[in-house]
């Protein structure tokens, strides 16, 4: 079995679903007058009636647009066709912020795509508002799709039925994830044995002790790139995570209580600032781009890396590295693994619903687990018993197995509004040079979340 | 003989008359009519429309809200549009003092005699300014970066301790964003001085001569006189370039680092396209609307002539 293809784009996904395309939601605006004056559908508040009659349908083509990438398609496909001969799958790849212009447009029109990838959140919440995308949860009660994820990582995927929020703990069903686009933390083992380091880190205090043995034997401790603000949140919220209470945060992130200025979030901020002053973060970041830091981990600068899942660039020094989720705060704390759920949803008055379920049911399922992994992607539903992996993805998959019995995903902070992204990593630059507080950090992160709210109320 | 009674005629011509006099009366608007429609279709209603939107709270799908001056008192209170606008001021210096100084510079030189391959040169100016502002952007984002040309030549140099992530630093962003702009703007008012001082009669510069005056003297005396439409001209279109700048800004820094770089019109961007504030963007668009009026104006009349 391959252990990652090279084909796989990572860096753009992963960019992609931190930085929504701008367009995306300009096209969005656009359409709302649209999709305003649209008139509800049946299919989305069709929750109770399934049919999954997929022979019924007659010959059918059900078209899939996507932007991920891998091979995986290429095996999936003809599997699915011959379960279901009189189907054939069109699988069209798209650039996310295609995508994201398009949705809108074609899930209302009289002949709209079956399935669309999407990132979810604040992106999608006017597909569930306008009613163009079909409520999943009698297909999730039919094949039992909750039992695939653990429940903290399935709310990204549920949305108010009105369309006024998401994540929305007993909100509708309205995507299903296939694979998990998340940041896992990367450790340079090789360098931390040059500074007499020989056992990984096992809570964050030991993280720093690393960190001091790192810069006092002449080597970078954090790889780590701010030129867009993006890095700085990923490393923050890795922070966050332990520091904060999960439920907490992920309540503050759904708009559902929750607070951000809190004691725990502004120990967790003071202490990466304290990592700048002591030299663990270089004073060059914001000249660097977040897309190179794989690129630059693998050239020895920075032996400690929070990023999204970069496995291919990583391929290298694989030997020399390990994939694990963030140290927690104390030995044998619970992992926390900062994770988003996007996934496929499907057209509400499209004609072949029952045939674009099936295929989702059969793409999302444990079964295609193997598939995923071998094109290089984590995948997103519990995985099978027996299902083995060597590498990095084999290391990425313990990580996630204890993540999943902790129930630890927590959802991208700097996904939470539009302009949050912006407002986190900027903040946290300036944070991070002396020009705001923690506190202040915070509290510019509250405010913009706030004022999201405010939009959708 | 027409065969038609004189009296006839007489009355058909009267009653001709009219109608003569109101097509006469109708036909300059009849002209202006297609112009004026598309002028009203895709700029007044639109500024209409921002103006109305400005009092509603809206997040461009669903019906908006009526909040009065709600978005206006949220625009005096917010502090990063606030520094937005003092960033505009900075910008102002590179986007539109820095490029006139240079052009009548450049003019004054020009003046003083015959230019060996004056087309060539304008020509080579004037690019920046017809270059697309991606292609800009992209141009100068391999020049500025941290692995860019500019701090590998710095390196080369020995000047390794000047090396600095310019589009990255805190002190140093925004005038490298603005010397960008500057690079792109220069060729416009350069080509406009370079067509008027060709027009000033050159009398006036030999008459200048024998009275004794320097390049200074004739400068301040000849030149400058007969360059005031074209400062006005100049000083407007740049100006009005500085306080709207996006597009370098969006390409080069996306307003950071922080919020540094951040402009009025990016924030407009910011609240309309991706904060779901259409509302308050709108509120920001006018209120910018405005400062650009008033700042065209004032150019208009410190230049001595409302452009005709």
């Amino acid at each position: 079995m391959p252990e990652i293809d090279p084909s796989f784009a990572a860096s753009k996904i992963s960019r992609r679903s931190m930085l929504k395309g701008a367009a995306g939601v300009a096209g969005a605006l656009v359409a709302g007058d649209i999709l305003a004056a649209l008139p509800g559908t049946a299919a989305a508040a069709s929750a109770g009636a399934v049919n999954t009659n997929v022979k019924a349908l007659g010959k059918v083509t059900i078209r899939h647009w996507d932007y991920v990438d891998v091979t995986a398609w290429k095996t999936l496909i003809p599997g699915f066709e011959k379960m279901y001969p009189n189907v054939t799958v069109e699988h069209v790849l798209k650039s996310g912020t295609e995508l994201d212009t398009q949705a809108q447009f074609n899930l209302s029109s009289s002949d709209p795509v079956e399935l669309l990838q999407n990132d979810g959140g604040y992106v999608a919440l006017p597909l569930v508002k306008a009613k163009v995308w079909a409520n999943l949860d009698p297909y999730a009660a039919h094949w039992n799709w909750l039992s695939w994820y653990p429940k903290s990582f399935l709310r990204d995927c549920r949305y108010a039925n009105d369309g006024s929020k998401w994540g929305t703990a007993n909100g509708g069903l309205y995507n299903l994830p296939f694979y998990v686009s998340c940041t896992p933390t990367t450790i340079n083992r090789k360098q931390l044995a040059q500074v007499g380091v020989h056992q990984l880190p096992q809570s964050i205090d030991q993280l720093e002790d690393a960190m001091a043995k790192l810069k006092a034997g002449g080597l970078l401790p954090i790889c780590i790139g701010a030129q867009t603000g993006v890095g700085p949140t990923l490393l923050a919220q890795a922070l966050i995570n332990h520091y904060a209470d999960p439920t907490s945060l992920r309540n503050f992130f759904y708009g559902e209580g929750g607070a951000f200025v809190t004691k725990p979030v502004i120990q967790a901020l003071t202490r990466m600032q304290s990592w700048m002053k002591k030299g663990y973060i270089a004073n060059d970041i914001l000249g660097v781009d977040e897309s190179d830091m794989p690129t630059l981990f693998t050239q020895g600068k920075g032996a400690i890396m929070c990023v999204q899942t970069s496995f291919p660039t990583l391929k290298p020094i694989a030997n020399e590295i390990t994939v694990t989720s963030f140290p927690p705060l104390r030995p044998g704390g619970p992992a926390r693994l900062t994770g988003n759920a996007g996934g496929p949803g499907i057209a509400s008055h499209s004609k072949a619903i029952p045939a674009a379920a099936a295929w989702l049911n059969y793409i999302c399922a444990p079964a295609q687990d193997h598939a995923w992994l071998d094109s290089g992607l984590i995948a997103a539903a519990k995985p099978p018993a027996g299902l083995h992996e060597t590498g990095l993805l084999g290391q990425a998959l313990t990580m996630l197995h204890k993540v999943r019995a902790d129930d630890g995903f927590i959802t991208y902070l700097a996904g939470c509004s539009p302009t949050a992204v912006k407002t986190f990593g900027s903040a946290l630059q300036d944070m991070l040079f002396g020009r705001a507080t923690p506190e202040q950090v915070a509290q510019r992160v509250a405010a913009d979340r706030n004022a999201y709210l405010k939009t959708l109320s | 003989m027409t065969g038609i009674p004189e009296a006839a005629q007489a009355v058909s011509g009267a009653q001709a008359r009219p109608w003569r006099r109101l097509r006469r009366a109708l036909a300059p608007y009849l002209f202006i009519a297609p112009g004026l429609a598309m002028f009203v279709a895709f700029g007044l209603v639109p500024i209409g429309q921002g103006v109305w939107r400005s009092f509603f709270n809206w997040d461009g799908i669903d019906p908006a809200k009526w909040v009065g001056l709600d978005n206006y008192r949220e625009f005096f209170s917010d502090p990063v549009v606030g520094q937005s606008f003092e960033h505009v001021g900075i910008l102002v210096l590179f986007y539109c003092l820095l490029p006139v100084l240079l052009g009548l510079v450049i003019a004054a030189l020009v003046a003083r005699g015959q230019v060996r391959g004056l087309i060539g040169f304008r020509a080579a100016l004037f690019l920046p300014y017809v270059l697309s502002s991606t292609v800009t952007a992209v141009i100068w984002e391999w020049i500025l970066s941290a692995n860019g040309a500019l701090n590998q030549l710095l390196g080369d140099l020995g000047l390794g301790s000047l090396q600095t992530p310019w589009l990255g630093s805190y002190n140093l962003a925004l005038p490298a964003v603005g010397l960008v702009g500057a690079w792109v703007t220069f060729g416009l008012p350069m080509v406009m001085f370079i067509a008027g001082v060709q027009k000033i009669p050159t009398a006036l510069y030999e008459a200048a001569r024998v009275d004794g005056a320097g390049l200074l003297r004739e400068f301040r005396f000849v030149t400058l006189p007969g360059l005031r439409n074209e400062i006005a001209v100049a000083l407007t279109l740049t100006l009005v370039g500085a306080l709207r700048s996006f597009d370098l800004i969006f390409l080069l820094t996306g307003g950071g680092p922080g919020n540094t770089t951040t402009v009025p019109a990016y924030e407009l961007y910011q609240n309309a396209f991706l904060s779901g504030q259409v509302g308050y963007a709108s509120a920001i668009a006018v209120i910018l609307a405005l400062i650009v009026g008033a700042v065209a104006l004032v150019c208009a009349k410190l230049g001595g002539a409302v452009f005709s």
